[in-house]
This record gives structure tokens, C-alpha cells and sequence, in this order.
């Protein structure tokens, strides 16, 4: 630790509530818990309550495997340096269409022109796919992950305090810059009743993208630590003629007690990047984690 | 309502400082902090349920306290606050620290990755999943923050370990 850095560390650690401000705060907390009704929640996998808005730039990487039909590339990271940490991961590269901005739906060029403020986010929150698809736009064509309750499903119907993190959330990806619209990032979360969860993120760029400098094409991928493992494995072909390319990314733990890591499915489908991340239950071997994985993108439609 | 009482001063003695540090590096006040804290953890409190840990509940009160935050900012634009009501808020005092107030004159997203990052020690990926941002744009509000910084403290180095 260098000295400003331990500065800025000393003077924060000096900046907190007296007793009495804290003594006053806990009484309020009471008095406004008793006037405001409990809501539900229910509770989901630890690593579903963080989404992941993942569009790495710039990279180098060490091996690399590429699908000429659908122009989906995967470049796999053995050991990848950024500020001085090493991390293991991938990438994927090409494929996707730069959508016109009248294909969104006016709700959401109204949004993204309302905001002027690069440090605000506009991402609001539906509590259905339906609804997420009609603020995006109907002639975004879309495909989503249809589970059913024997397969993978998403509980759309306990949205308690945690709706924010577990509806289909639209993220507007502003020009820090210019606050032009760059591109929409939509997630979502499903559950598989044998106990795997995992998060679609789809990913529509626009024509008026203007990409970061020294931007590489890098539609989106993963880091993990260095003491984590990643395997590309074989590609899987979806009942819809798609082509979605697998990757491995194996928890740091000989003995994970969450899951055995995390299986990846990215495919591009009518110029639309999808990333598929799952995880699963504690006692789940990656072989069964992998056919799960194929199950959710079976459901694709 | 024991339970209620015991659960509310465990609230606000884990997360209250957290929340006032993150609301000050957002809102450059600390007027605020105690508002914004009051939120967070009301909404912490009415809830159900368990959370599968500690960090999982951390983190949810750091995502919920930035958009607090962001609630907040939006709010100043509409609001005036009336004289007698500032003078009557009484707010934690800001420690005197030339870093600090180098760090303070930063714009917000370079703030938010410093804070993220070298206080609370959370990893460039974990800050962009906190904060719904890609880890390449985590990554450059830290350098480029380190690098205004390291021209504003005139050469004094902010590198990381």
C-alpha cells in the first residue's frame, strides 16, 4: 500500500456516524418499519444477484477457434494481465448486426435522449420477458430462453425486494462521451429444477455505436482470477440450426462448495450476440452441468 | 419487536458507515448520508427471507445505496432544500485530507472505481457487476482516475499493488 493510497484510506475510515446519529437512525428504522407492510422475496443463488454487464475491450489472447458459418469467434485467455492482476478467460468476436435506431421501440429512443447524465444509467426493470421485448422494440428479433416447471423456469411471480436484480432488466449503453446510444443489454434469470441457475444476457449493438478507442470487436466473454481454469469445449448446435460455442470456466476451489464452475453458451442468432452463464448446484458434476446448459439452450425460441 | 430492534441496530452498525462513505464519494455531501442510509436499510429491513451470505447482503446494500445515490442527484435538480432545513442537519463532519479532496474533485465515475476498488477491495469485475458497467469501462475510470489524480497530487504516485 503506497502512501496516498493509505491516506485516502485513513481519511475515509475517519468519516462515520457519531453514536447518538446512529442511536437515532435505529429508532426511526423502527418507527418507519412499523408504518410500512413486509414485502417477499424469495431467495435465489449467490452469484445470480450479480449481473454482469460484461464487454471486455481490448485483450490479447493465446489461443483462439472460430465457427466460419455463424462468424462467432471464441478466444480463450490462459493468463491475461490487467493492472497487475492475472486473470484466465475468453472472449467472442463477430457476427452481430448493428440494429438502426428505428427499430427500437420509441418508449426507449425517448429514454436514451431524456438522459443526459453519463453517470446515470437508464435500466429500468420488467417483470416479464413480453414487457422487456416491448420497450425494446417488437422488430428487435429476439429469441428467448423458454423454460418450462420441468426444466428451467424463471419465478416471475415473487417479486419482492430483489425484483431489481431478478426481472428482465434493459440496460442503455450511453457514449460516455457523446451520450449517443451504443447499444441495449437485456438479462434475465432462470432456474433449473435440478438445481442449476443462470443468466442470459443478450447483447444489440446500434449504427450509431461509437466504439471505445482501442475497442478490438469483443462482443463479451469473462475474466476470472488466475487460480481459476478455463476450457473451450465442443461447439453445440441448437434445434434452431445455431451454433453456440462453450467454454468452461472451473471454480478455484479444489472442493467447490458452490458449484463446479461456471459453463458458458455464446451464440449469435439474426445478428443479436446471446451469452448463456451457468452454474450449478453444489453436488453437480460439470458434465451435468453442461447438459443443463444444452436444456436451456434447447428452449431458445 | 425485540427481534425487529435487535435486527435494525445490527443494520446499522454493519453497513451505516459503509453507507455514508459511498453516498459522500457519490454526492460530495455528507447532509445526505444519513437519508440515504435510512433508505437503504429500511428497505434491508422490511424485507424477507435470508440472504445466501454476507457479501451477497454487502452487496446488495452497495448496489442499493448507488442508486439511492443516483436517486438523490436527480432529486437536487428539483429540489431546493429551504435555509432553516440545512441549518437544522446535523452531518458527520468530512475529514480534512488533501487525498481526499483530490479525490473528491475527480468526476463520479472515476470516484465510484477509486472507492470501489481501494477501499472497499472489491476486484475490477466485481465493481462492474456492483455497478452494471463493463469491466473494460471499470478498468479505464480507474486508470484514467489514477492518472488525474497522479497530475493533480503533482506526480505523487496512486498506483495499484
Amino acid at each position: 500500500m503506497n502512501q496516498t493510497e493509505r491516506e485516502y484510506r485513513e481519511a475515509l475510515d475517519g468519516l462515520r456516524f457519531s453514536q447518538g446519529e446512529k442511536e437515532r437512525m435505529m429508532k426511526n428504522l423502527i418507527e418507519q418499519q412499523e408504518q410500512k407492510p413486509v414485502k417477499r422475496r424469495s431467495v435465489r443463488p449467490l452469484r445470480a444477484g450479480l449481473i454482469a454487464a460484461c464487454l471486455c475491450l481490448a485483450l490479447v489472447g493465446t489461443t483462439f477457434a472460430a465457427t466460419a458459418a455463424y462468424q462467432l469467434m471464441v478466444r480463450v485467455h490462459a493468463d491475461k494481465e490487467i493492472d497487475g492482476q492475472h486473470y484466465v478467460g475468453f472472449q467472442v468476436y463477430g457476427g452481430y448486426t448493428q440494429f438502426p435506431l428505428s427499430a427500437f421501440s420509441q418508449e426507449l429512443i425517448a429514454a436514451y435522449e431524456a438522459n443526459q447524465d453519463p453517470f446515470h444509467i437508464v435500466q429500468p426493470t420488467f417483470a416479464t420477458r413480453e414487457e422487456a421485448w416491448d420497450f425494446l422494440g417488437r422488430s428487435i428479433p429476439c429469441i428467448w430462453a423458454r423454460g418450462d416447471e420441468e426444466t428451467w423456469y424463471q419465478d416471475g411471480d415473487d417479486m419482492g425486494r430483489l425484483s431489481e436484480d431478478y426481472g428482465c432488466r434493459v440496460m442503455l449503453w450511453q457514449n460516455d462521451e457523446t451520450m449517443g446510444l451504443d447499444g441495449v443489454e437485456v438479462y434475465y434469470y432462470l432456474e433449473s429444477v435440478s438445481g442449476a441457475g443462470a443468466m442470459v444476457d443478450m447483447k444489440v449493438l446500434t449504427k450509431t455505436m461509437e466504439p471505445p478507442e482501442g475497442w478490438d470487436g469483443s462482443l463479451g466473454g469473462m475474466l476470472e482470477y488466475q487460480d481459476h481454469r478455463v476450457e473451450q469445449l465442443e461447439s453445440y448446435t441448437m434445434p434452431n440450426g445455431t451454433v453456440a460455442e462453450i467454454v468452461m470456466i472451473y471454480s478455484a476451489q479444489k472442493e467447490p462448495v458452490y458449484s463446479v464452475g461456471e459453463c458458458y453458451g455464446n451464440f449469435v442468432y439474426e445478428g443479436i450476440f446471446y451469452q448463456v452463464r451457468a452454474h450449478g448446484s453444489r453436488d453437480m458434476t460439470k458434465e451435468e452441468l453442461v447438459d443443463q446448459l444444452h436444456a436451456l439452450l434447447d428452449s431458445f425460441q | 419487536m425485540k427481534r425487529d430492534q435487535q435486527e435494525a441496530e445490527r443494520l446499522v452498525n454493519a453497513y451505516s458507515d459503509l453507507i455514508l462513505r459511498l453516498s459522500y464519494t457519490y454526492l460530495r455531501s455528507t447532509q445526505d448520508g444519513e437519508d440515504v442510509c435510512q433508505t437503504v436499510l429500511l428497505k434491508l429491513l422490511t424485507g424477507e427471507g435470508e440472504f445466501q451470505c454476507p457479501e451477497h447482503e454487502r452487496a446488495w446494500v452497495i448496489r442499493a445505496t448507488i442508486n439511492a445515490c443516483k436517486d438523490e442527484l436527480r432529486a437536487f435538480r428539483r429540489k431546493a432544500v429551504p435555509l432553516e432545513e440545512v441549518r437544522d442537519q446535523v452531518a458527520p463532519e468530512p475529514p480534512r485530507s488533501d487525498v481526499l479532496e483530490t479525490v473528491m474533485a475527480l468526476p463520479g465515475k472515476y470516484r465510484e472505481a477509486i472507492y470501489l476498488f481501494y477501499y472497499e477491495g472489491y476486484s475490477v469485475k466485481e465493481i462492474g457487476e456492483l455497478t452494471g458497467r463493463s469491466e473494460a469501462a471499470v478498468s479505464a475510470h480507474l486508470s484514467r482516475g489514477r492518472k488525474k489524480l497522479r497530475d493533480m497530487l503533482g506526480g505523487k504516485e496512486y498506483e495499484p499493488n
